[in-house]
């Protein structure tokens, strides 16, 4: 699952360590989300959609999904 | 700008605040080596088949209270990270231990089961053999899980 959660904290310029703290998770899991070796749940993954004010899928793309290759 | 919460008027730091699963381990390590000590000095009190019994159905129990808040507390990354190694560290650590029960008649001459047996249940009595055998399930099955989880958690910090 690609995300776009380094580009969007960079944006608001905050450290993993203040998004892990937004979120309520470890920077550890703010770091593993980032670099996508971890998927978060689908309460986390709205949780974040709901701190940058954006749809879930603007955050998250899923790489095997059609629609979503065909828009890029 | 920075967003990080800070404390309310009168709450200590998240990681100064002690919490109910951390003072369990600090006081069951310093009773283990206590009770370690004494054993090792000849020095163990009689006790009473009622106070063990009791006994050890409080440690359990603190440490099921104790390991469920902890569980709890953790995020959902360390979560998944503690059932995988539970699942697969624990059940490959199973799977030696099988392998242990059919293969112990033929390594009987190869490995000294009884040097083992004392060093696992040193206090077992008349359940050593038992105890040991319980002891062995803990430390392979722990080991396992020990080993999952630490390879987990480097891959994915």
């Amino acid at each position: 699952m690609k995300n776009r959660l380094r580009v969007l904290r960079a944006e608001r310029a905050w450290s993993q360590a203040d998004l892990a703290d937004h979120l309520g998770v470890s920077r550890q899991t703010v770091n593993a989300i980032e670099v996508e070796k971890y998927d978060p749940s689908l309460p986390l993954a709205f949780k974040i959609a709901r701190l940058f004010s954006l749809p879930i899928e603007e955050v998250f793309q899923d790489e095997t999904d059609p629609a979503a290759k065909a828009a890029e | 700008m920075s967003v990080v919460r800070e404390p309310k008027p009168g709450e200590a730091p998240r990681a100064r605040r002690w919490k109910v699963w951390q003072w369990y381990l600090l006081v069951c390590f310093f009773a283990g080596g206590a009770l370690g000590m004494l054993a090792e000095l000849g020095l163990m009190p009689q006790i009473s088949r009622s106070f063990w019994l009791i006994g050890s159905g409080l440690l359990v129990s603190f440490a099921m209270v104790a390991g469920s808040l902890w569980m709890r507390e953790i995020d959902e990354l360390a979560q998944r990270a503690h059932y995988l190694a539970w699942f697969w560290g624990g059940s490959l650590g199973m799977c030696v231990l099988i392998f242990l029960i059919f293969a112990a008649p033929a390594l009987h001459e190869s490995i000294d089961f009884a040097a083992i047996e004392n060093r696992l249940a040193p206090f077992g009595g008349e359940s050593a053999g038992f105890v040991a055998g319980v002891m062995a399930s803990l430390l392979v099955m722990t080991l396992g899980y020990g080993a999952w989880w630490l390879v987990y958690w480097l891959r994915k910090r």
